[in-house]
């Protein structure tokens, strides 16, 4: 694997469930808002530690998305995307900002989230 | 004349490998040639470092295998005498080693310590540590464990990597908020240089006046340490996102820098033009690091995670003008 380039987060940050590399920091939280297929999700301003995959066209309850799925930079787990383009005019906020699932982190306080049992909800935000 | 130049300069840079050292049982990520360019040493994610030695021939052979360490070993400094070693343990200890018997007398560090590099100074007397603990700050060490100095800030950004200049004047650190700071020893004057990308490694020239840092952005950065430029050299076209990358100054009158690449090639530069004048190809996987030596312009050394190291030469082929 080589010798990761990790960089380390101080204060209240969001990290791998698996194996706890820094992701994100409470205070660049922009929404906590969204959802996606295991829940609750939160829209970022800035993500470390992750790698991309390929670009894709996604349909999102706010309309047609272009995003990359962002995955742990150590184990490689997905924990989110990031939103490359947003076709809708009012969507265009989220340009360049990073999703991460709740479900795939560890919170600030070291707290799990349990996946809510969203009757029928399949579609991400 | 000037073409005349720049053909000699081809001819005398090395292209091609010469030599697969096979000692290492993981990953390398590490190699720098000894200040006399008799030694080089590696180092490992199997836990060790191994000297080897440079003979006349310009091949190399396996002097001795420090073992230890219980971490990947990260990085490894060469005491300007060249008869000691410093090896660090990624966040782990700090082992001095003797070169010509390959015995550790000390060991610097406990659980609790998180060392992420050292340089050692002139004398080959004292070393600089440098932590990722924020605590901790960047320490001065003697070789009997004694602390000298300390340079902690209130909130002290982790220290990523750390060198002295040859010549002892200045101590150059690299933190992990993209900043590089530069501390002269003898008046305690700082200037403090910011990048916009985080910064992975840090090499000095070794006439003291300039240094080289990779960053994450895929460029190398060439700042002078009088601290007199606005902006950087920069060089490219080499792929650097996720890993530690280090890159070195080398070759005839010290005017190429060669860098690692996470394509598994190795880059060459000629200082005065950001793109490559050379990719070496070989290895199969990441090349961490490279170093040249100090010594024989024409030999390069290269670490990959193909568990090798490279050694090159300038090809037996004459190239056409």
């Amino acid at each position: 694997m080589g010798r990761l380039f990790l960089i380390n987060l101080e204060g209240n940050f969001y990290s791998c469930k698996h194996c706890q590399t820094h992701f994100a920091l409470e205070d660049d939280i922009i929404s906590k808002s969204f959802q996606c297929r295991h829940g609750k999700a939160f829209l970022f301003d800035k993500v470390v530690n992750v790698t991309v995959g390929e670009k894709e066209e996604r349909m999102m309850i706010t309309g047609l998305h272009t995003v990359v799925d962002i995955f742990c930079v150590v184990c490689g787990s997905i924990v989110g995307w990031r939103y490359e383009a947003a076709h809708e005019k009012t969507q265009k906020y989220k340009e360049g900002k990073f999703i991460l699932e709740r479900f795939k982190v560890l919170g600030p306080d070291g707290s799990l989230y349990l996946a809510a049992q969203a009757a029928g909800s399949d579609a991400d935000d | 004349m000037r073409n005349e130049d720049h053909h000699c300069s081809r001819d005398q840079i090395p292209t091609s490998t010469t030599q697969i050292l096979t000692g290492h049982k993981n990953e390398v990520w590490f190699v720098q040639f000894s200040n006399n360019g008799e030694y080089l040493v590696s180092s490992s994610n199997d836990c060790t470092a191994i000297i080897w030695k440079v003979l006349e021939d310009g091949k190399l052979t396996l002097k001795h295998t420090l073992c230890g360490h219980q971490h990947a070993v990260s990085f490894v400094a060469w005491s300007p005498d060249d008869t000691k070693l410093l090896t660090c343990g990624n966040t782990e200890v700090l082992k001095p080693w003797d070169v010509e018997t390959g015995t550790c007398k000390h060991t610097f560090g406990n659980q609790g310590f998180v060392v992420s590099s050292c340089a050692w100074f002139p004398n080959s007397k004292q070393f600089g540590c440098g932590s990722s603990d924020p605590e901790k700050g960047v320490c001065m060490w003697d070789c009997d464990g004694n602390v000298i100095k300390s340079w902690i800030g209130m909130r002290m950004p982790k220290v990523v990597d750390l060198a002295v200049t040859p010549d002892g004047e200045y101590l150059i650190s690299i933190f992990m908020d993209k900043e590089i700071r530069i501390l002269h020893m003898g008046t305690s004057a700082e200037q403090v240089i910011s990048e916009e990308h985080p910064i992975t490694s840090l090499s000095v020239s070794g006439d003291s006046k300039f240094f080289i840092v990779n960053l994450n952005s895929q460029e190398i950065h060439m700042w002078d340490v009088a601290g007199k430029w606005d902006k950087p050299l920069r060089f490219m076209g080499h792929k650097q996102h996720k890993y530690v990358i280090r890159s070195c100054f080398g070759g005839l009158n010290n005017t190429f820098i060669a860098s690692g690449c996470e394509n598994s090639q190795v880059y060459i530069w000629n200082c005065r033009n950001s793109r490559p004048i050379e990719v070496l190809s070989g290895h199969s996987i990441t090349v961490n690091c490279v170093s040249w030596n100090p010594k024989i312009p024409q030999m390069l050394a290269s670490a990959s995670d193909d568990y090798t190291i490279r050694v090159w030469g300038p090809s037996l082929q004459k190239k056409e003008g």
